[in-house]
């Protein structure tokens, strides 16, 4: 009898307190739309943190602001979910985004990003290609790295990889799809040229060939290089400035330059944001030849703007990998636009079998 | 009772049940703490990058963890005021709530300790996704608010069940005897049942801080990213590299929690019963 | 036999007593201990985590099971499934074990050696598993400090795979929740009735009939829940069997960061949310019905 008085008191309680969330949850919007976010707030740019944010400080953000006024303050960690929950609840903490890759495109075709104003953005007259929303400010080369004072011969393309007879080893490769099924079909023989659209089928079958030499698929970055330095792996997959980061602290670290993918990094400008045509001044700045030609020079990136990499200083275009060079492949990042959810599912279930 | 108690003592000394036991636990302490002492090398290397053993020692990462424009220390300090306020609030919640529970068996009481102890199971990205689009809506995002909210949410239920195995073997003839002696029940809750599970109580707070002090996931989508947590901070540092910092920086917490709890023991009185 | 005679007894006057007491006083007080966190749990997490499922549900404005329906014909699910029950059980099984002799060792020393020890064992706690990630590389890899040990000690090239597979994530993922086993066994070997072993020893059983008979049979409820605990975590976790797993050894957590992070899915996210959560209250119910059968 009693044991009901409690159920019941407690019942009440949280009928009520439902009640009173529900009152809450439907005010929500209306709380919402007093949210105030001016035009003259700075620019929130969103990316990611390490050494990586002081190069694009200096040689991007200072400059843009010494010029035109604008203030553009640096967050960090482009989060995709973070940004889909701003833009699906109204409330941005963030108007541009830095970021790559088959997530970036999917996002993008979700709609969480504004158009690319094409009379501020020059969208043409590029060595990577725009997508109606994202636009290219940076070329970077993934590709083979491996440990000289280990490996004698090594394998400097990813035909070579493959070939476990002439380069045997074992070997770390990343848990994308998108760079994976790319680097396959090109170690079976498939030419740049064709490479678009991928043959999955062949990428799948070439990397079943390679399936037992791979003793780590890596998720986090970091471990591409550390796998490597520990022995754990002879070649890792990974990428041209992470490389030249190791060697200069002393790790025995090299990066082939035979053959690499370039792929391309992304500014987008979050949905509704209230500094939109701000944001989109600072990208057309960040994409500008003379400060291109800065990052490059700090950061060891491509420049993407045709003719900048001609204008650097011989040291600089050393190590930096040329886009014009046939065996580099520029990755068409928007065929994962619309593909990339559905091959990444095959390409985890392939994993698990 | 007492006289058993104490003629019974010698004999237990003798007895010592299965010996090789104490070997394990020693084992397996030897596992727990394994990873911390190769981190504690690694630490006093001057690369930027994570080797081990380092080729050359110095102190650089120490400097860099230490130095306040890097932003660890203040990451830190906030990590530590997050952690006291959000086990002050387990605390007062998790606490009388396990009494509550252990004390009670009413239609629904299986039903409600789930619900009260549902965090330990739903996996942490979702519950900080639902947090980041729940307080976005109340506008709390980015505020020390929102944080001690999150993890609070994390927390207390970890509280919740250390607080109750201690009170499952709390002996209630005390308790009832209180009461019929004319106490209160809020009497008989901080005089008599507090008191006795002082030990897991205490026990799982630490455990309770050192969560929220660990914790990243739900920090990460909730704290500004210009006032990170420590884990946060050290979780975007890494698009790259591991930084060599972050064992510097183990280092000198675990350096710094066994002076501290060395000083507390030796500074508080022997008593053998509880934590 | 004479330590049975002892406990049944004790539990006896407890029940009888606990009759006499006047239950207004008891129901409604006991309401009131409850009622703050209740409130709190409603608020913070209840309501937002319903948000959350009733995407797996509700999208595009439409009511509809589809996420489901991927998840019961994927191959990708079943797998991720077997392999979040099957990680999940062996991690709670070997931290439980691991916890037991650790919180066993700590129940027997005077409480400031035990405060001491205390802090060794949540000495992980302070080590990211960013760095912890690459000590266990170092220490189990296949050049790591064991394998060089065991190939030094045999003569031999022997190696013994101890990570990149699943014996990597359930060391790493044990390494973690050892510590979160241990307190709950801790606290139920401490709130033992001293008496009831000493009163065993004096009657002459050994120290192996006194651990059997009395301290091991009342710490199973403390096991119980820590083994529990230490399992429906481990199912729930992705970041070891990312850095510290193969290829086979994706989780459902896993999934989960992908479809919330990367892929923007939600609906799919939260419906294998949803069910890692039916998961885990299935378990723990089905332990409560075992352990109510087991107790009468």
């Amino acid at each position: 009898m009693k044991k009901v008085d409690q159920s019941r008191f407690l019942t009440s309680t949280r009928r009520q307190v439902l009640s009173g969330m529900g009152a809450g949850l439907l005010a929500a919007p209306f709380v919402l739309s007093a949210s105030k976010a001016g035009a003259a707030d700075p620019v929130v740019m969103v990316t990611f943190g390490g050494s990586f944010a002081d190069v694009v400080q200096k040689v991007i953000v200072d400059p843009f602001t010494k010029e035109t006024g604008i203030a553009v303050t640096i967050a960090n960690g482009p989060d995709l979910a973070k940004a889909k929950a701003q833009v699906q609840t109204g409330n941005l903490e963030w108007d541009v985004l830095d970021g790559s890759g088959g997530p970036l495109l999917n996002a993008a075709a979700e709609g969480l990003f504004e158009e690319l104003d094409t009379k501020i953005i020059k969208t043409s007259d590029l060595v990577a290609r725009a997508t109606p929303h994202c636009m290219p400010f940076l070329i970077y080369a993934g590709g083979i790295a491996y440990d000289p004072k280990r490996t004698m011969s090594p394998a400097k393309t990813f035909a070579d990889l493959w070939d476990d007879q002439k380069h045997p080893g074992k070997i770390g490769l990343r848990t994308r799809v998108s760079e994976t099924l790319e680097l396959a079909l090109l170690a079976d023989g498939v030419s740049p040229a064709n490479l678009y659209p991928l043959d999955v089928d062949r990428a799948f079958a070439a990397l079943d060939k390679v399936k037992p030499r791979v003793a780590k698929w890596i998720d986090q970055t970091p471990q591409t290089i550390s796998l490597l330095t520990a022995g754990e792996i002879d070649y890792s997959y990974t990428y041209n400035g992470r490389v030249a980061t190791a060697k200069k602290e002393g790790l025995s670290v090299d990066f082939s330059t035979d053959q690499a993918l370039l792929l391309t990094q992304y500014y987008s400008v979050l949905k509704g944001s209230k500094r939109r045509e701000q944001a989109m001044r600072y990208i057309e700045f960040a994409c500008r030849p003379d400060i291109q030609a800065n990052l490059a020079k700090a950061y060891a990136s491509v420049p993407v703007r045709p003719g900048v990499l001609e204008t650097l200083p011989d040291d600089v275009r050393a190590v930096l990998p040329s886009p014009t060079d046939p065996k580099m492949v520029l990755v068409k990042e928007e065929f994962w636009a619309d593909k990339f959810l559905q091959l990444d599912r095959r390409f985890k279930e392939w994993l698990l079998t | 009772m007492n006289t058993l108690h104490q003629s019974a003592k010698a004999t237990s000394r003798l007895g010592r049940p299965i010996s090789a036991s104490v070997l394990i636990a020693w084992l397996v302490y030897l596992f727990l703490i394994v990873p911390s002492l190769i981190v504690v090398p690694m630490s006093f290397g001057t690369s930027n990058e994570l080797v081990f053993p380092p080729q050359q020692w110095g102190l650089d990462l120490y400097a860099k963890a230490l130095d306040p424009a890097q932003g660890w220390l203040s990451a830190g300090g906030r990590s530590f005021v997050l952690g006291l306020i959000a086990t002050g609030l387990a605390l007062m919640m998790g606490v009388p709530a396990a009494y509550g529970l252990s004390r009670t068996n009413f239609f629904g009481q299986k039903a409600l300790s789930f619900m009260l102890l549902s965090p330990i199971f739903a996996p942490t990205i979702v519950v900080a996704l639902a947090l980041y689009l729940y307080f976005a809506t109340l506008h709390i995002n980015g505020s020390m608010l929102g944080l001690v909210m999150g993890h609070a949410v994390i927390i207390t239920p970890f509280l919740v069940v250390t607080t109750l195995s201690g009170l499952k073997h709390l002996d209630r003839n005390i308790e009832n005897a209180a009461m019929v002696m004319g106490a209160t029940q809020l009497q008989v809750f901080f005089r008599v049942v507090l008191p006795a599970i002082k030990g897991p109580v205490l026990s799982g707070s630490l455990f309770a801080f050192l969560l929220s002090f660990d914790e990243v996931i739900v920090s990460w989508f909730i704290a500004r990213s210009d006032q990170p947590t420590l884990p946060v901070k050290m979780y975007s540092s890494i698009q790259w590299e591991v930084s060599p910092v972050l064992a510097a920086i183990s280092t000198f917490l675990v350096f710094i929690t066994v002076i501290v709890s060395l000083v507390s023991a030796f500074a508080q009185p022997e008593n053998t019963d509880g934590f | 036999m004479q330590t049975m005679h002892a406990l049944e007894t004790n539990t006896t006057i407890g029940k009888a007593h606990r009759g006499r007491i006047p239950i207004m006083i008891r129901t409604l007080g006991f309401g009131t201990f409850l009622l703050p966190l209740t409130v709190f749990m409603l608020l913070v997490f209840c309501v937002p985590l319903l948000g959350v499922a009733r995407a797996s549900f509700y999208t595009n404005g439409t009511w509809t099971l589809s996420a489901y329906r991927e998840f019961v014909s994927g191959a990708l699910f079943h797998r991720a499934l077997i392999n979040t029950l099957s990680i999940g059980f062996m991690t709670g099984l070997i931290s439980v074990i691991c916890g037991y002799f650790v919180a066993y060792h700590l129940s027997r020393m005077p409480q400031r050696k035990r405060r001491l020890y205390i802090i060794l064992v949540m000495l992980p706690f302070w080590t990211s598993i960013l760095v912890k990630s690459f000590a266990f590389t170092v220490l189990l890899g296949t050049n790591g400090i064991i394998n060089q040990a065991l190939q030094a000690i045999s003569g031999t090239n022997v190696v013994v795979p101890m990570i990149f597979n699943r014996a990597g994530v359930i060391i790493g993922m044990a390494h973690w929740l050892i510590p979160f086993s241990v307190l709950p066994i801790l606290s139920s070997l401490l709130s033992q009735d001293k008496a009831l072993r000493d009163a065993a020893e004096v009657m002459g059983a050994t120290g192996m009939q006194v651990f059997w008979k009395v301290t091991f049979p009342l710490s199973l409820p403390g096991v119980l829940a820590s083994g529990l605990m230490a399992s429906v975590i481990g199912m729930g976790s992705f970041v070891t069997p990312s850095l510290l797993g193969g290829r086979q050894d994706l989780m459902m957590a896993n999934l989960v960061d992908f479809y919330v992070r990367e892929a923007l899915d939600w609906r799919m996210a939260s419906a294998i949310a949803v069910v890692l959560i039916l998961l885990a209250l299935l378990i723990l119910s089905t332990a409560a019905f075992v352990r109510t059968r087991l107790s009468r």
